[in-house]
């Protein structure tokens, strides 16, 4: 075989260029501390390290959801069990209610831990009301305008609050039976001192509702078994700024992007809201409609989540909301604009309070703790103090009769709402204790995913990080092997007979 | 008397003879390192004796040609790897461009963006009216579309580049197949003058081995030393003295085509089956153009999942959510945008299920993330990754056969050099030969003239 000059130099080249390219390629390694430094080093473990450093992150994420799930419950529990001791406090007030002369006192002891009560309840987790439901923007409780009926009353149906209160100072109105009998036939007095002077009797109207002044009405229902009884007295304390108990409907709120320019406002024909729950209805504009002021809508019954049947309106007619037996709620649009001013997807929506005073709703609000899987983690003031949730009793309302009661020697009132009491301990407890459940599962996932991150971990540094004993040794053996080359290169210049020619 | 004058001219020759062989020896040395230069030999022969009488030995010495060591079998193999080898390097250079682009290793690329931008819908999920977690969203949303308009947009540019090099390799193809015709021309004009071509025949093969680095081609030499180059389909591009020019075509999605400069409406890309172009147009027509398909895939999956979800929540304003990407357009994901109205003002990011606010329409577009989406195989995470480990895979098979190719030209050159290459060892020690051949010429010109002395001092 002829070895030429340039198959000399050739081979020389190309495996010096092998050595040092080992080499370097090492270097890297060892000063990245990556077998990976590139995807064609190991292309399935670089689709596994990215596969691995989803899962990691996805775990980090669900784990600070989980703190996030954790901390709201955890507050939620604080202020549950606060309130649980408080409404303790107020039974015994009851309890303790031995003698005329303490009673006044009690009366204002229970006074204090309903506000206490009141400021736990509409507690916020930063700038969010805990016991809200989904609204939590919404003040969830407010001070409670309640009609107290005496508990010697023979009328058994339901009474009301309604209108706004105007008045600015606290006040204590009294709505006594003249003359027994059914609605638009009974006749009362009214007291707006505390019961020291009286109105003129008048007739109880058909609609049950009798005004009492600064914009406040009460309205007796006829659910009842027993009509109105004369000497029926109902006290009602009017704090101002406080929240009526009647069933109500905000003004209709249109969504700020809508190019409906003209007004929605409840129609004269509403009926009052008799829904059992707070709801949020949705009106949504699904095009332009057929006709120069004419558009199709549909409607939603829960804040816009599902849809019934699309609908043609033209304006200045009414939409029904809810057809329901009893709900009846009708929008009325007016145009301010031009003539065919619906857009696809405009919105108004307006919120529906069932009777009570709770101005959140009963939504829930979860995070996600898995794949799939999903974690609730608020307590609704719905479930916890209304008479919507577990033991059927309205919190407030039962320490405004207390107070009320206590205030006018009422005791068999006294004892009645004692009871009642109990039942929304008990069903705080409850929740504190759910609560409590549903946090320890959050904390068995949150080990779970420090176990599997652990192990992912292990899985992505076998897959890309080095195995330093190794590549020193590696690195150790391709330096030598560099350093060959580089004699030789030195030696081979030297293989040649002009080294022997003189 | 003639027999010694005979005897000077037979040294007369040798003297030649051997300073031929030495300019020959000269010449080999001297190009000992150049590159497709073929050693040389001076073939020496005796000369015949002409009309001798009685018992006269007089036969001298004449170089007869100075020959090209060469390997014509070798030569072809060699043309045809060029081909391979200008294939196999330019798919092993683009893709380690393609590969730095899509380099995830330190991480802050496309994955971990996507990942951060499920995380910023979870993280709104849990404080849906949160100010903080909305500008977030909105800013990894951001960041996401960037970098998708980035990894596109440098793909992109990566195949204008690739289409820059096809006109360049086209016109640098032009040039050669010109020289080699013109090459052609003097060769049989200098075959026939009897003239020595060999520096014209290196040049011709080194413009053969070029020409095949670029295209893969086929050739044929003919009787009076032309050679006849054809692509591999048949096509003529050099016949003779004749060659033809190929062009390029603008097509309508702005790219090159290649054309024969005769018929430019008729494109050959097809053709090409090797070289430097069949490269070029493979990796700027089909894998560079595959990795923009996925990624306009999955920018499309992700803007119409994410859109779709955001279209039916609400935002904190009691509008529905709408679209949150502007949808793909003919660009794809070069141009993939958070629409302005978000970036504007990240509450109208619509986290909410309900008018109110309970996050759960954030929640159901964090859970895009584990949706398998993508040929109902893979999420998107997935199929990204899998994408990642494609190029690499892609790379790592490019790199091991431009490896391979490289090697087998490696061998194919040892074996030309066994052949035509120059050895200086061997050259030196025809140097010694041709200079003990100069001195005996001499010494027997010497003796020559000596007798001739004796016999002019006999008279």
């Amino acid at each position: 075989m002829r070895i030429t000059e340039n198959m000399r130099y050739g081979s020389l080249i190309d495996s010096l260029g092998r050595a040092q390219g080992n080499y370097s390629s090492l270097m890297e390694q060892m000063a990245s501390q990556k077998k990976i430094n590139r995807p064609s080093d190991d292309p399935v473990g670089t689709t596994r390290v990215l596969d691995f450093r989803g899962v990691r992150d996805s775990i980090a994420q669900y784990g600070r959801n989980i703190e996030n799930a954790d901390a709201w419950l955890q507050l939620s529990e604080t202020k549950l069990e606060n309130i649980g001791d408080l409404i303790g406090q107020a039974r015994e007030a009851g309890i303790n209610n031995q003698s005329s002369e303490t009673a006044q006192v009690l009366a204002q002891n229970v006074g204090s831990l309903l506000e206490e009560i009141l400021s736990l309840a509409n507690s916020k987790f930063g700038e969010r009301y805990l016991f809200a439901g989904s609204r939590t923007d919404q003040v969830p409780f407010g001070r409670i305008i309640l009609p107290v009926a005496h508990s010697a009353n023979g009328f058994d149906g339901s009474v009301y609050s309604g209108g706004t209160y105007t008045g600015t100072t606290d006040k204590t109105y009294s709505v006594r039976i003249a003359a027994g009998g059914a609605l638009g036939a009974a006749t009362y007095e009214m007291s707006d001192d505390g019961g020291t002077t009286w109105s003129a009797a008048a007739t109880v109207p058909v609609s049950g509702s009798v005004t009492l002044g600064d914009g406040l009405t009460v309205r007796f229902g006829d659910d009842g078994t027993t009509n109105l009884t004369a000497g029926d007295l109902f006290t009602v304390n009017a704090y101002a700024g406080g929240r009526t108990t009647d069933a109500r409907v905000d003004a209709p709120q249109a969504a700020a992007n809508n190019t409906f320019a003209g007004t929605a406002a409840l129609d004269v024909s509403s009926g009052t809201y008799g829904g059992d729950r707070n709801r949020t209805y949705v009106v949504k504009f699904v095009n332009g409609g057929g006709a120069v002021g004419e558009a199709d809508y549909s409607v939603s019954m829960d804040g816009g989540q599902t849809w019934g049947a699309v609908q043609t309106a033209s304006w200045g007619s009414t939409i029904t909301v809810d057809g329901t037996a009893g709900h009846e709620q009708v929008l009325r649009f007016t145009a301010s604009g031009p003539a065919d001013g619906f857009a696809e997807n405009d919105l108004v929506y307006l919120n529906a309070y069932a009777a009570g005073v709770y101005g959140g709703n009963g939504e829930d609000l979860s995070v996600a703790t898995g794949r799939g899987s999903r974690m609730v983690y608020n307590v609704t003031g719905e479930e916890a103090f209304t008479d919507r949730g577990r033991g059927a009793v309205d919190l407030f309302a039962a320490l405004e009769s207390l107070k009320t009661a206590l205030e006018q020697g009422d005791r068999e009132g006294v004892i009645a709402q004692i009871d009642r009491l109990t039942t929304v301990q008990d069903g705080i407890r409850q929740y504190v204790a759910e609560s409590g459940a549903r946090r320890s599962s959050l904390e068995i996932t949150r080990d779970n995913y420090q176990v599997l991150d652990d192990k992912v971990a292990g899985l992505m540094s076998a897959t890309e990080d080095v195995d330093l004993e190794r590549l020193i040794v590696e690195f150790k053996m391709k330096e030598t092997a560099l350093q060959a080359s580089y004699a030789m290169s030195v030696q081979i210049g030297r293989m040649s007979i002009l080294e022997y020619l003189t | 008397m003639s027999g010694i004058y005979q005897i000077l001219n037979t040294a007369k020759e040798g003297l030649r003879a051997a300073q031929v062989g030495m300019a020959v020896t000269g010449s080999n040395v001297t190009n000992a390192h150049t590159p497709g230069y073929v050693r040389q030999r001076a073939v020496m022969a005796a000369t015949s004796p002409g009309e001798t009488a009685g018992n006269d030995v007089q036969t001298g010495v004449e170089v007869t040609t100075v020959e090209r060591l060469y390997d014509r079998f070798i030569e072809i193999q060699m043309v045809e790897q060029s081909s391979q080898v200008g294939e196999a390097s330019i798919r092993k250079e683009t893709l380690e461009r393609i590969e730095t682009i899509f380099n995830e290793t330190d991480g802050g690329g496309l994955s971990e963006l996507m990942n951060r931008f499920w995380q910023a819908w979870e993280d709104l999920s849990a404080n849906p009216t949160g100010q903080v977690e909305r500008t977030a969203l909105a800013n990894a949303a951001d960041n996401l579309a960037g970098m998708f308009r980035e990894y596109a947009g440098e793909l992109h540019a990566i195949r204008a580049d690739l289409n820059t090099q096809v006109g360049a390799a086209v016109s640098e193809l032009n040039g050669a197949l010109v020289d080699i015709a013109t090459l052609n021309a003097k060769i049989v004009e200098g075959t026939s003058g009897g003239v020595n071509v060999n520096t014209l025949l290196d040049q011709r093969s080194a413009l053969l081995n070029k020409t095949a680095g670029l295209i893969d081609i086929q050739y044929v030499e003919e009787r009076g030393g032309a050679v006849n180059v054809f692509t591999s389909d048949g096509r003529a591009l050099v016949q003779g003295i004749a060659s033809w020019q190929l062009d390029v075509q603008v097509r309508s999605d702005g790219y090159y085509d290649v054309v024969y400069a005769d018929s430019p409406t008729v494109p050959v890309n097809g053709a090409i089956g090797g070289g430097k172009l069949a490269g070029l147009i493979g990796m700027r027509d089909t894998t560079a153009q595959g990795y923009v398909d996925d990624l306009d895939d999955l920018a499309g999956a992700l803007i119409s999942a994410v859109n779709a979800r955001h279209a039916s929540g609400y935002d904190p304003y009691g509008n529905t959510g709408g679209t949150f990407f502007e949808p793909l357009g003919a660009t794809g994901a070069r141009d993939m945008e958070v629409i302005a109205a978000v970036l504007n003002d990240p509450n109208r990011i619509a986290a909410s299920a309900t008018v109110n606010a309970d996050g759960d329409n954030a929640r159901s577009i964090a859970a895009v993330r584990d949706q398998i989406l993508m040929g109902g195989v893979a999420t998107l995470g997935e199929f990204y990754a899998s994408l990642v480990g494609q190029i690499g895979q892609d790379v790592t098979e490019a790199a091991r056969r431009d490896a391979h190719e490289t090697s087998v030209m490696t061998q194919m050159n040892n074996t030309w050099e066994q052949t035509s290459g120059v050895s200086i060892d061997e050259e030196m020690m025809s140097l010694i030969k041709y200079q003990m051949s100069y001195s005996a010429a001499a010494k027997l010109a010497q003796a020559a003239d000596e007798i001739l002395q004796s016999l002019l001092e006999l008279t």
